[in-house]
């Protein structure tokens, strides 16, 4: 195993008694406890670790944060795989595996290369302009095995995810020196703060750059920092958490990551609620544009300084530095201060030392003013650098030298971070001063911005303000008081992170088609000259057409580049150019993260009949309808399920059955005003029921179609009991409370649903009636006391019960309701009679093709949102009701009463085929394509001719036609037959 | 996501609410000709601005209420029982 | 036009690609022209394009208030399908996918058309019947469909998984259906219109009509009046705007439609996917991310953007679905404005405004109708006359109680 001869041996603050052992490309490394990947690799001269996107260049580290653009890595394999993890965000953990995406045979040595040799074929928008004949299929496979970064895992992800809910007051985001001295500030203030810090612990960069705060040493005032805010009463800090989405009303989300505990969840959801956002979210240091500025070992100035200071790496054995602002010059320091060579800065302004606040002759390195790179070579990684002195209008080059290195340090100004505010409608604005996007005036008055995010950089300043910013804001109340953000702070003059000024960061000379301005997917400054050169001009056309900034780092080091390049070609100001919105997430944040464990069981929940088990026990076969788990038919031995329904038909139709009812929708309606209010929904007239009378009613959506049948009982002038379908238990509900409480508010009258409260039993069968009578009961059961379409109310056995009758089977049918608690009793002791064969249990299926000889109507089924009710035979009932109810006025509109719509009628099958339910059919004259459909199918139960429900074209007329029935190619043939198709006087359900 | 201040409830996540349409919709009586009918059942003001509409706090209280709300910007200036006449509002 | 061919790629790439030229003209508004088109979607190129190529009216402006493209038609999901239920619906999309099959050639853009299936699910029986209902539909409409059982969708999409909280137990395809890419097709318009003499102007937004006794005389934009005897609004995410501008009443609802992808991968998925009851769709561009599609959020919305609980219950199914995507990274989202009308069918035609055609409320669903809606318009505008194909989408259906609805139809409750 290598260390690697740029592993720095003293320095850092790496643990280095316990040494890490991982893989890269299937070669054994080690680094130690405290290094990222990145840094490991870089650790262990590891300098290719990518090609890159279109020309398969060889790619090295670029940066050391989120911004990271070349070393996105695939980890591990199988299920848990991950790709484009970036290698500056993974903390190394014994046996990690990491594995290029791309090059062929191998990352460092990539066949496609040829692609960077052939670079103007591929120049943006090329695919758009060739590929077209034959046609786009021909390329597409071949075009889609190249594209793509990393591969999906192969199997389901074994982690879990979960989601938490938290409150605030004020949601401190960063927890660097800027939002430890905002959260001190607000919870000192008695405010419910939550601080949230991407890394393993709080402190930032002060946690490793020797900065001076308030007189000590930066890791003094951080102890004593974070000592204070563990104290403070209503502070909550969250680590390894990074604030991904801003949305609206204050609600922020963020991603948590696990420790690599078996029992924690992989990720964790955040979704906090929070008064008001404190972005202390830094700024991310932006490049040089340049010839060739994409080799490894090229990397950003102040990345090179975490490498060394943190992480005691150096990014090569001579390094250059190349700078257009002060901040590199620290880079410079502390890399010679840890024993690397370095070269020189380059420093594209002409007098930098008026900008800095140090003797350059004491720095002890050379400082080339007024010099910008402007080549490199080197073509497996960085070997030298060529860089040219300005000429003074900073559109040519004057004179040139050429270094020998293998590491080049650029910094090109520092952009602050603030998707976050951006995602929240905070505008942003370029300023010419920094080079940078900035924010406008703040939006809202509840977003304060600190630190660099805010343009501060003098470190006690920082701590200054973000304390009164925190102060202030966690005093006023929303809608007061605007928030400082340091945007009138005056030039200043510091060695340290400080932009004060700015110079050229893209060279003028050279060719633009090796300029890089997005990394990650490979995008030149030739591309944005050949995009405003074919007319897309504005931002989101170059974008669109060039891709740069789409890629997955989302812009974070070349969206302020490529605004420059669009404004300098069109000849205008990058201001001009219009506003720049960012949107969630901040960082690409996965899947399971945002689903965060509402997957599987907990996608949707299941509702179970009261006596589930009971039912699961007798062999039941169970189905989704909705929510609910439903017996479709009970299975014995080794029947099929089309046997068991068969039997169960014919055992009913013989003796009785007992089928569970219970997701029934069931309502109570009660108050004075309970029959003017039901009878405003229904095409029935509800004005002529009689007490304990059951009527079946039809409901309609105010467009006219069907919504719910069901059925309405008066117990009393001022207590009705309504029945639903199943499925619409809950909207018929809604629909009630919604007309109630906006349109008929006057109306006096509670709704009250029932549905899981009553369990149903519908007992069915010729002998049902016998069987009920064996139960103590003070209900009178003979059929001149109880007729069909009645209900009693009463007991049964002890057990309080509603008992209807009514029938969707067409068999004589007591449907009895009794409390859910009491379901499994009440089934205990009906099954527990033992006057005749067990009572069968009988499931959905049985019921259905029952219903349908009887040419019941089974809502959703023979209906669908475009139903009226005189297509299924109710129209007259409709018509006859004198009062308004939702929906009447639209059953006159011209379409619905149209001669030729689609009418329910009963098929008779002229094959021993079944009907398919889904079939289309044909009338024998038909100038259409389709004049229709069969709705529902079975076989007859006594005779087991094929039958079904179809909606046919002005059906009615069409009693006798033969029509064609078509399913998938295949014809067969069918005649409209007169409904039912069994038990046409209904004697079996009113005996 | 939208934070709803439910009149009787307080402020609560959009998920606990079902959009209801636009406010302040005079449903007509049965003698109205077929346009008008279908004026009330179809069209809508549909503003990019304030906009009155109902909303219902299906997974709480189960209330129908109204509200201001821009639909531009989402800001929710004002919730009001259902029963509360129509606020005039400077805008 | 410069041609498009990978010769010409090649010789251009020789001279450095400084020899590629203006996709489309920037020109001068001029005051006057015979036909004015609002809005430089994908539908307002089309109706100009084929104002040009197949009716000869060239003198023709597209108004743009923004950059071209900027809408809905550079913020969908790609899907392109033609597998409608109703027959006027069927008819019409199916047109439009044969136009699409034919456009990279004649426009000479690759539009990137991938013709490799849409499949349907089918979560339940009774899910499962109305998909074979829908799929015969097709069929009887001359349009390709087939039922599929859970082992062939498992062996055309791999990952997914049948046996989620919803189990799949079968679906439709349409193989014709497929995905294109969205941009090539509003830049392949605008290109083949403007050499044909379409003036497109961006930055330019119509802020009025001019209007003479029931009849329209002119817009007017914020560079100054034109006048036109025809004009065309196709503005989606605008429509009860400009609608209202022109004494129009619309039965729209406009809504934040969001969309979002995942950073790039592999090829792991080939055909798009379409789940009713997890609500939510997804395929896998050219470029390797998988793209992800579900509901509208539902209230009125002109903002663009979505909120957090939407896209969650969105990417849920999507993981119910395929739940090896569970470790893919959402890259970015976003949102298009979306024109929801009572049927989820569109509004076209004419208007009770002489000379002002309407072509909007397409709702979640105005990508795979572009070349129709450009064609059946073109005609519509060119004779003052509906196009037969879309007799049934015009505005007065409303009054009639005549909608097409495809929801509705489809069984899926809104």
């Amino acid at each position: 195993m290598r260390r690697g001869p740029f592993r720095i041996p003293a320095g850092g603050t790496l643990d280095r008694s316990r040494t890490v052992r991982f893989k890269f490309d299937a070669r054994p490394y080690s680094g130690f406890a405290g290094d990222t990947l990145a840094s490991a690799l870089l650790g262990n001269a590891v300098r290719r670790v990518a090609r890159s996107f279109k020309y398969h260049r060889p790619r090295g580290v670029f940066s050391s944060g989120i911004e990271e653009p070349n070393a996105l890595l695939q980890l591990h394999r199988g299920a848990r795989s991950i790709a484009s993890e970036r290698a500056t965000m993974v903390e190394l953990k014994e046996g990690l595996e990491a594995y290029p995406q791309s090059g062929w045979p191998s990352v460092r040595w990539d066949a496609a290369r040829v692609f960077d040799l052939t670079a103007p074929l591929w120049a943006a928008g090329f695919y758009n302009k060739a590929f077209i004949w034959p046609s786009w299929h021909v390329y597409e496979s071949l075009v889609r095995r190249m594209a793509g970064l990393g591969r999906a895992p192969d199997g389901a992800d074994p982690d879990y995810y979960d989601v938490r809910n938290l409150h605030c007051d004020v949601l401190v985001v960063g927890g660097g020196v800027a939002g430890i001295s905002a959260g001190i500030a607000a919870g000192g203030a008695g405010a419910r703060v939550l601080l949230v810090e991407q890394q393993s612990a709080l402190g930032g960069q002060c946690a490793w750059d020797g900065a001076a705060i308030a007189g000590r040493s930066a890791l003094s005032w951080l102890d004593t920092a974070v000592e204070r805010l563990r104290q403070l009463p209503d502070v909550k800090v969250l680590t390894r958490t990074m604030a991904v989405g801003h949305y609206d009303h204050g609600v922020v989300s963020l991603v948590q990551r696990g420790d690599d505990g078996a029992e924690a969840p992989r990720e964790t959801l955040y979704v906090v609620r929070t008064g008001k956002l404190i972005l202390a979210t830094g700024a991310i240091e932006q490049p040089l544009v340049f010839c060739n500025n994409d080799r490894p070992g090229i990397m950003l100035a102040g990345a090179a300084r975490e490498y060394v200071r943190r992480y005691a790496v150096a990014p090569g054995r001579q390094v250059l530095v190349a700078t257009n602002n002060n901040s590199a010059y620290a880079t410079a320091r502390d890399l010679k201060d840890a024993g690397v060579e370095v070269i020189g800065i380059a420093d594209s302004r002409a007098d930098p030392s008026a900008e800095l606040d140090l003797d350059l002759r004491s720095l002890g390195i050379p400082v080339f003013s007024g010099f910008i790179p402007i080549d490199t070579a080197g073509f497996g990684g960085l070997r030298a650098v060529t860089i040219g002195k300005l000429s003074q209008d900073g559109l040519a080059v004057a004179s040139r030298k050429e270094f020998a290195c293998d590491a080049l340090a650029v910094s090109g100004g520092w952009n602050p971070t603030l998707h976050l505010h951006s995602q929240g409608g905070g505008n942003l604005v370029y300023s010419e001063l920094t080079g940078a996007l900035e924010a406008a005036a703040v939006r809202s008055t509840t977003v304060g911005l600190v630190g660099s995010a805010a343009g501060i950089n003098r470190i006690d300043e920082v701590v200054r303000h973000a304390g009164a910013t925190a102060a202030a804001l966690a005093a006023t109340t929303a809608s007061t008081g605007a928030v400082a953000t340091g945007l009138q702070e005056p030039a200043q003059k510091t060695l340290t992170g400080a932009v004060a000024s700015f110079g050229l960061r893209i060279s003028p000379v050279g060719n633009t088609a090796r300029k890089w301005v997005d990394l990650l997917h490979d995008v030149t400054v030739a591309d944005l000259e050949l995009a405003v050169r074919e007319n897309f001009v504005s931002v989101e056309h170059v974008k669109r057409l060039t891709t740069a900034g789409m890629a997955a780092d989302q812009g974070k080091t070349s969206t302020v580049l490529t605004l420059e390049n669009i404004a300098r070609l069109r000849g205008l100001r990058p201001a001009d150019l219009g506003h720049t919105t960012f949107r969630p997430p901040f960082t690409p944040v996965t899947l399971g993260s945002i689903a965060a464990g509402d997957v599987g069981e907990y996608f949707a929940p299941r509702r179970h009949l009261p006596t589930h088990a009971w039912h699961a026990q007798r062999g039941a076969v169970f189905q989704d309808f909705g929510e609910w788990l439903r017996p479709v038919a009970y299975l014995r031995g080794a029947e099929s399920r089309a046997q068991a329904a068969t039997r169960e038909t014919h055992a009913v139709r013989a003796a009785a059955g007992v089928f569970d009812g219970s997701p029934l929708g069931k309502i109570e309606v009660h108050g004075p005003d309970a029959l003017e209010f039901l009878n405003k929904f229904y095409i029935n007239d509800l004005s002529t029921l009689k007490p304990q009378r059951v009527r079946y009613v039809m409901m309609l959506r105010e467009s006219g179609a069907i919504f719910d049948d069901g059925t309405v009982v008066m117990l009393a002038p001022d207590h009705f009991l309504v029945t639903t379908t199943s499925g619409q238990a809950a909207r018929v509900t809604e629909w009630l409370e919604e007309w109630h409480q906006c349109e008929w508010p006057q109306l006096n009258v509670a709704i009250v649903p029932i549905t899981d409260q009553w369990a149903t039993f519908s007992l069915t069968g010729p002998r049902a009636r016998e069987i009920l009578a064996t139960f103590e009961t003070n209900i009178d059961l003979s059929n001149s006391a109880f007729p069909h379409s009645c209900l009693r109310v009463g007991h049964l056995a002890g057990i309080a019960a509603r008992v209807y009758r009514v029938s969707f089977s067409g068999e004589l049918t007591y449907e009895i309701n009794v409390a859910s608690t009491h379901a499994q009793t009440f089934m205990d002791a009906l099954m527990s009679i033992g006057i005749c064969p067990e009572i069968a249990p009988f499931g959905l299926d049985a019921l259905l093709a029952m219903r349908l000889e009887k040419g019941f109507l089974h809502i959703g089924t023979d209906t669908d949102g475009t139903t009226v009710p005189d297509d299924v035979g109710w129209g007259a009932v409709a018509a006859r009701k004198q009062q308004d109810f939702i929906g009447r006025r639209s059953l006159v509109l011209p379409e619905n009463l149209r001669a030729d719509r689609l009418q329910m009628v009963g098929l008779a099958s002229l094959k021993d085929e079944d009907l398919q339910p889904g079939s289309h059919v044909r009338l024998p004259d038909s100038v259409e394509a389709t004049d229709g459909w069969v709705t529902s199918a079975a076989r007859g139960t006594l005779d087991g001719r094929p039958i079904g429900l179809a909606m046919l074209r002005a059906g009615r007329r069409r009693l006798g036609t033969e029509l064609s029935v078509h399913d998938m190619g295949r014809v067969t043939a069918a005649r409209v037959v007169a409904l039912p198709f069994f038990d046409s006087t209904g004697a079996r359900m009113n005996a | 996501m939208l934070r709803i201040a439910c009149p009787y409830c307080g402020l609560r996540d959009e998920v606990e609410f079902r959009f209801g349409g636009p406010a302040h919709v005079a449903r007509p009586g049965f003698e109205v000709d077929d346009a008008t009918w279908a004026d009330y059942l179809f069209v809508r003001e549909n503003p990019a601005g304030l906009n009155f509409e109902r909303w219902c706090h299906a997974y709480g209280c189960g209330s129908w209420f109204n509200l201001v709300r821009n639909t531009l910007t989402h800001e929710i200036l004002l919730a009001y029982r259902m029963d509360s006449p129509k606020p005039a509002l400077r805008t | 036009m410069q041609r498009y061919s990978f010769p010409n790629l090649l010789w251009q790439a020789l001279r450095g690609n400084k020899g590629w030229r203006p996709v489309w003209r920037e020109p001068r508004l001029k005051k006057s022209y015979d036909v004015v088109v609002i809005g430089a979607g994908g539908h307002g190129l089309a109706a100009a394009y084929y104002l040009a190529r197949k009716h000869g009216i060239r003198n023709v402006a597209v108004l743009e208030r923004g950059w071209i493209g900027g809408g809905n038609s550079g913020r969908n999901t790609q899907v392109t399908r033609s597998n409608y239920f109703h027959p006027v619906s069927s008819s019409f999309y199916d047109h439009s996918l044969r136009l699409y099959e034919g456009l990279g050639s004649e426009l000479n853009f690759n539009i990137m058309l991938s013709q490799r299936g849409l499949i349907q699910l089918a979560h339940s029986e009774h899910e499962l019947e109305i998909i074979r209902r829908w799929c015969n539909a097709n069929r009887m409409n001359k349009v390709d469909s087939e039922i599929l059982s859970p082992a062939e969708i498992k062996r055309l999409a791999p990952p997914i998984n049948l046996c989620a909280r919803f189990p799949i137990i079968g679906g439709f395809i349409q193989r014709r259906a497929g995905i294109s890419r969205h941009d090539a097709v509003v830049w392949g318009y605008a290109r083949a219109a403007s050499a044909l003499g379409v003036d497109i102007v961006q930055n330019c937004e119509a802020t009025g009509f001019e209007i003479a006794g029931d009849r329209v005389r002119g817009v007017h934009t914020i560079n100054g009046s034109v006048s036109a005897p025809r004009v065309l609004m196709c503005v989606a995410g605008y429509s009860s705007h400009m609608g209202s501008l022109a004494g129009l009443r619309l039965p729209i609802t406009t809504m934040a439609l969001q969309a979002m992808v995942t950073e790039p991968v592999k090829p792991v998925l080939n055909v798009v996917i379409n789940s009713a009851t997890v609500h939510a769709y997804l395929s896998q561009s050219d470029r390797g991310e998988i793209v992800i599609g579900g509901g509208a959020d539902i209230y009125n919305s002109y903002a663009q953007r979505g909120g957090l609980s939407q896209q969650r219950a969105v990417i849920s199914a999507v993981l119910e679905l395929f739940p090896s995507f569970s470790r893919l990274r959402l890259m970015r989202q976003w949102a298009g404005r979306v024109d929801i009308t009572p049927d989820t069918s569109p509004l076209m035609g004419l208007t009770p405004v002489a000379g002002l055609y309407i072509n909007c409320g397409w709702g979640t669903g105005g990508y795979k109708a572009i070349p129709a809606g450009g064609d059946t318009m073109a005609y519509t505008v060119a004779n003052d006359r509906a196009h037969s194909l879309i007799e049934s989408f015009s505005l007065a259906r409303f009054a009639r109680g005549a909608l097409i609805d495809e929801g509705a139809a489809a069984g899926v409750a809104h």
